[in-house]
């Protein structure tokens, strides 16, 4: 109940009139606690403030007070005022936290998608700032401007830090399609020799009838037109021409061929604080030198905060050489699972459909073939600007 | 006149909280509200005085604390509280 924290002494108070003595704290305003009766004495924990007054009341009751005990955090604080290394170490203490406090532990990019992050941390670098930098050496804003003009492929960088933590957050250029612009003259050309099966022309005139061929550049949609009095008017030709043609893919299998063979996964829980890592599960990292690997940082945090310190849990898959022989059945297996995968990702992915497959399979000594021919049918316009060296273009017109 | 204000003094003590309280839990503690002196203290006996009565506690082992709340505290093995007008 006393409190222990600025100290407590155990008294022990010897005399003959022990009710006055408690009676006289009383009247003092002396807090005391498990006043025991010992014979002669009577013996008493009271507060450290108050152990002066304490023996003033038993010295006018002409009682004898000693002090037996003291405990609580003052005397053990006390213990050690008189040594220097306690102040040494505050000091130090003090003194590496200013430092590490200053010193850029950890670096986090965010905004980064196509852009590496060892090609912005190499930038960084080479503009003064890695981890281990003395940051009010760094001058954040002139960091910046280097790098947004070394680096064609950021459009903005945003360099700052929050104690020993630099983040960077960066844009990416986004780059426009390349199209010719809606008000400029152009022609619908062939970009394949295919045969016309379908038109639809939003504006410009059709050249091709339908069901005839055509070559590869060949004029589809005309944008030059006669207008109603016999002049020439230059036109933005937009129109959607289905063609039908055919195209040739040959996919090979050789029978004798290496391959990357998956060894044991590791997994390794690392200790990371600032830049440092320590490892605390799973061992070693493998070494090879064909290898992915995957790394997740979970760090510490503190209520709301996020502590420059966590566990880093990586997976390690090597994978190694092998040579493997497979039989002929097997690679014809694997050439049509390699023509499925591509039909999904070459073709059916630009709106192509696929008339017809005629499919040829070949088997040599060392490798199987199979060739295939697909009759598509699919968008075979393209856009191409007419340069006529004239301003006055005319803008285009619904038919 | 000396009735009338005996049962004003008596009404004001009751309704101001100015009475004596006793408050004992198990036999083990005992506090004493409003205690003014402590008559007789040992390890056996404690005498304490308040406004209204005088509480004597009967036990073994007793040690007394002020917590300077106009109170004190027995702890204890308590074997009987005495109660005598003053």
């Amino acid at each position: 109940m006393l409190g222990s924290l600025g100290g407590i002494i155990s008294a022990e108070v010897s005399g003959e009139s022990c009710e006055k003595f408690l009676n006289g704290l009383k009247e003092n305003g002396v807090m005391y606690e498990g006043c025991q009766y010992t014979g002669k004495s009577v013996r008493l924990s009271v507060r450290r403030r108050d152990f002066k007054r304490l023996c003033s009341i038993s010295e006018e009751l002409g009682m004898v007070c000693t002090a037996a005990e003291k405990r609580g955090v003052y005397f053990t604080a006390a213990a050690y005022v008189k040594r220097v290394g306690v102040y040494i170490g505050v000091l130090c203490g003090l003194f590496l936290i200013t430092i590490l406090s200053n010193t850029a532990l950890d670096i986090e990019i965010y905004g980064c998608q196509n852009v590496s992050e060892e090609r912005i941390l190499t930038a960084l670098r080479n503009s003064g700032i890695k981890v281990g930098t003395f940051i009010p050496n760094v001058n954040f804003r002139k960091a910046e401007r280097e790098i947004a003009i070394a680096e064609d492929e950021l459009s903005w960088i945003g360099i700052r830090n929050i104690g020993c933590r630099v983040l960077v957050e960066v844009s990416e250029t986004v780059y426009p399609p390349e199209s010719v612009a809606s008000n400029h003259p152009c022609n619908v050309v062939s970009e394949r020799d295919a045969q016309v099966v379908y038109a639809e022309v939003y504006n410009g005139e059709l050249v091709p009838m339908l069901g005839e061929a055509v070559c590869k550049n060949d004029l589809l949609i005309s944008g030059t037109c006669e207008g109603k009095y016999g002049n020439t008017r230059l036109v933005h030709a937009s129109g959607k021409i289905i063609g039908r043609y055919t195209e040739k893919q040959v996919f090979t299998q050789p029978l004798t061929y290496i391959d990357r063979v998956e060894d044991e996964t590791v997994n390794i829980r690392q200790l990371y604080i600032g830049g440092v890592r320590l490892p605390i599960w799973g061992g070693k990292a493998p070494v090879s030198d064909d290898m992915e690997i995957t790394e997740a940082e979970n760090p510490f945090r503190f209520m709301n905060l996020t502590l420059p310190a966590g566990i880093v849990v990586s997976e390690y898959r090597p994978f190694h050489p092998e040579q493997i022989t497979v039989l002929p059945e097997t690679a014809f297996m694997k050439i049509e699972d390699k023509i499925n995968i591509f039909e999904q990702n070459f073709i059916e992915s630009d709106d192509v459909q696929i008339i017809d497959k005629e499919i040829q399979k070949n088997l040599t000594d060392t490798e199987a073939e199979i060739v295939v021919k697909y009759t598509l049918e699919g968008n075979i316009g393209c856009e191409r600007e007419i340069f006529s060296g004239k301003n006055d273009y005319f803008s285009s017109e619904t038919p | 006149m000396g009735n009338i204000k005996d049962s004003l003094s008596e009404l004001r003590k009751r309704n101001a909280y100015l009475d004596t309280s006793v408050y004992i839990s198990g036999n083990h503690l005992l506090e004493i509200d409003h205690c003014r002196k402590i008559v007789e203290y040992n390890d056996v006996y404690v005498k304490v005085k308040t406004p209204t009565v005088i509480v004597s506690v009967w036990g073994s082992g007793l040690t007394i604390s002020d917590y300077n709340t106009d109170g004190i505290v027995v702890n204890g093995k308590i074997s009987s509280v005495e109660f005598e007008e003053v």
